[in-house]
């Protein structure tokens, strides 16, 4: 008796349908929530809906191609299965490539960017790493297929966790507020653009059915309202614990050993119905994903999170 | 017998260093670690970064304090503190300590305000890579020569990879390689180094424009006489962390990738002659596996239809959970090997997100010392 997934999922019927709009996915929250997996899960939907997806990992111990039961992606792209695509957006890479495109010629990069003390020195302008791991999965945007169609329908960013989300996409801004008029400042000016292009850009957010958690949540959703003016599409509340208990069966055992874990249980499922209202104040549809009791974290469990957020 | 060698760390190290990625609760772990050190009748000072508010509140630290302060005494009393036992806490705001290193570091007032008031020095100090760990790092070294702890216990920066702390004193020496530095400096004598600072000059111009590369050779040229003082401290901070006294600890939680991180960071700690002393478990599920499984006994006689049919959900869920314990309980076992003799491992259990208060941390502290 899963109540809330017959119960509350109305709404979401339009999810799909806003999310579906949008080319270039977001999806963070605090960490440990599950990022990581609803991307993957958002990713191998996308995929299946027959959209060319890309999903994209920043700079971290790459997990959404072994999830997926492939082997790592790495700084290349990599072709998962059918219309999907993995990359781990790496800085060291990502400042190669997108120096190339700038620069156009192997030979000056090498010359230049090879340079010991140049190297030392492009550590050191502030957010320039940002920069160019944000230009990269931007310019996989924009890239063409020979027919003139895109090479990726869609993006999706399994972002950093709050704090760093922050400033990773206020990356653009920083640098317009910094550097004069340039190509630098082209650059910086065309990504905040298509960040903050909510025809082109959605973010997830992703929660837990606790109290905090979605205290967090709520503030992100408003600072990155505020300070990037990244609009939220879509909540995803993991995790979520349903109602099994029946009253009679929750007073039945009240007096007895097992009373504590029924009550319990009946307890965190209250905080989930609690946390899922909570999060409908953002005014953006929420999807519940339940807490999985069999393995978490394999293929298995992906995809029966893709299809509850396909279902959606 | 994990949690007494946990326990041998409480007792007799001066530093404790937890590291670990993003999200597995390093920040409560090293506030219930400095709990257990304090009850065990030490002077403990947790240095913390990015605490949850309840945690900060917990703590006493929410109003971001400039020097450490005890947790109020009656929050102690109650967590079973006794004098001359303390538990100080102090929020690292990075900010705070690099304008400190540099007023500590220039040679005048006014070179120090020059610093702090570089466009450049402000985005710097706030998000160059490396800077956060400087300056937990400086923070570490003066609080624990302060004499006024017996224990230091520090939670590392917030990051998607348990190793980039300890990369970091690494990443600083580079950063401060004064030959490097060389071709920054305006009046550069080599003529080698000329030429790279004309070349850099000239690309900077183009990329960034020729207002942004003067102020930012400029910049460069006013920090570097404290990249050479950084120099000096950041060898003598690898030797002090590499000590008899210092213990290293991964926090992590259970998932597939648990096991090969452990093992990256262990290979990193002996790479860099840190001392490794243990895994910490986090949220794991492996404390459950001696839970008695709900049974028919457990219920008064006769069953009532409600209570059987409550008591066969009861069974279901159970066995759900038994089996992830006996997961987790695997992983743990495998940790514990991949220990050996001279580290430990430990399993603590899964608390609800965030639910920093002073009973969650007693909960967790009294698992670390086998109460």
């Amino acid at each position: 008796m899963l109540r809330f997934s017959s119960g509350h999922v109305n709404v979401p019927l339009l999810v799909v349908e806003d999310l579906s709009q949008k080319r270039l996915i977001i999806v963070t929250g605090k960490g440990g929530v599950g990022k990581t997996t609803v991307a993957a899960a958002l990713a191998l939907q996308s995929a299946r809906e027959g959209r060319r997806t890309l999903v994209c990992e920043v700079n971290t111990q790459e997990r959404i191609a072994t999830l997926l039961g492939r082997p790592p992606a790495g700084p290349d792209i990599a072709s998962l299965e059918e219309n999907l695509w993995a990359v781990d957006v790496r800085p060291q890479e990502a400042m190669h490539e997108y120096a190339l495109m700038i620069l156009k010629f192997e030979r000056i990069y090498n010359a230049v960017f090879q340079n010991k003390v140049m190297q030392y020195f492009l550590r050191f302008i502030p957010s320039l790493q940002e920069l160019v791991m944000l230009g990269k999965i931007l310019f996989h945007l924009r890239e063409k297929r020979p027919d003139g169609s895109p090479r990726f329908e869609r993006i999706i960013i399994d972002a950093p966790a709050t704090g760093h989300a922050i400033t990773f996409f206020s990356v653009p801004q920083v640098i317009l507020d910094t550097v004069p008029p340039g190509a630098m400042a082209d650059e910086a000016l065309w990504m905040r653009d298509l960040l903050v292009d909510p025809k082109t850009t959605g973010v997830v957010l992703v929660s837990l059915p606790e109290e905090l958690p979605v205290n967090e949540t709520l503030e992100l959703a408003a600072t990155l309202g505020s300070k990037v003016h990244l609009t939220c599409s879509l909540v995803v509340l993991n995790g979520a614990i349903a109602s099994r208990f029946t009253p009679a069966e929750v007073e039945a055992t009240a007096a007895t050993a097992l009373g504590p874990t029924t009550h319990t249980h009946e307890f965190r499922a209250a905080a989930s119905t609690t946390s899922r209202e909570r999060l409908a104040t953002l005014g953006v549809p929420v999807v519940t994903v339940p807490r999985l009791f069999a393995d978490p974290f394999g293929r298995k469990a992906i995809e029966q999170i893709a299809a509850t957020l396909g279902a959606a | 017998m994990t949690a007494a060698r946990i326990g041998e760390l409480l007792r007799t190290k001066r530093i404790i260093v937890c590291c670990g990625a993003g999200g597995v609760g390093k920040t409560t772990t090293a506030a219930a670690i400095s709990l257990a050190a304090a009850r065990a009748g030490r002077r403990v000072l947790v240095l913390t970064i990015d605490p949850s508010k309840r945690l900060a509140e917990t703590l006493g630290v929410s109003r971001n304090p400039p020097e450490p302060v005890a947790v109020p005494p009656e929050r102690q009393k109650a967590a079973g503190i006794a004098p001359p036992a303390t538990l100080h806490a102090w929020m690292l705001d990075h900010k705070l300590v690099a304008d400190s290193a540099v007023r500590r570091l220039t040679r005048s007032p006014a070179d120090a305000e020059k610093v702090l008031g570089n466009r450049i020095y402000q985005q710097v100090s706030s998000m160059v890579a490396g800077m956060h760990e400087y300056t937990a790092m400086e923070a570490l070294y003066r609080l624990t020569n302060s004499g006024a702890y017996d224990l230091v216990v520090l939670d590392t920066p917030p990051s998607r990879h348990a190793l980039d702390f300890l990369e970091a004193p690494r990443r600083l020496s580079r950063l401060v390689d004064s030959r490097a530095l060389q071709a920054f400096l305006p009046r550069s004598d080599g003529l080698v180094s000329r030429a790279a600072s004309k070349v850099i000059h000239a690309i900077l111009g183009a990329v960034f424009g020729d207002e942004f590369a003067t102020e930012f050779v400029g910049f460069v040229g006013t920090f570097s006489g404290i990249f050479q003082s950084l120099n000096i401290d950041v060898n003598e901070m690898r030797r002090f962390l590499s000590g008899d006294d210092v213990a290293f600890l991964l926090v992590t939680s259970p998932q597939p990738a648990t096991l090969t991180e452990a093992h990256f960071f262990q290979d990193k700690t002996r790479e860099l002659e840190l001392p490794f002393r243990g895994f910490v478990l986090n949220r794991s599920r492996a404390l459950n596996v001696d839970k008695p499984l709900p049974d028919a006994a457990m219920l008064p006689s006769p069953v009532t239809p409600e209570a059987q049919s409550a008591l066969d959900k009861l069974q279901g869920l159970a066995r759900h959970e038994l089996e992830l314990a006996g997961r987790d309980v695997a992983l743990l076992r495998d940790l514990e090997t991949r220990a050996g003799a001279n580290a430990t491992a430990i399993a603590l259990p899964e608390l609800p997100q965030g639910a920093d208060d002073m009973g969650t941390l007693i909960t967790v502290a009294d698992v670390l010392s086998n109460r």
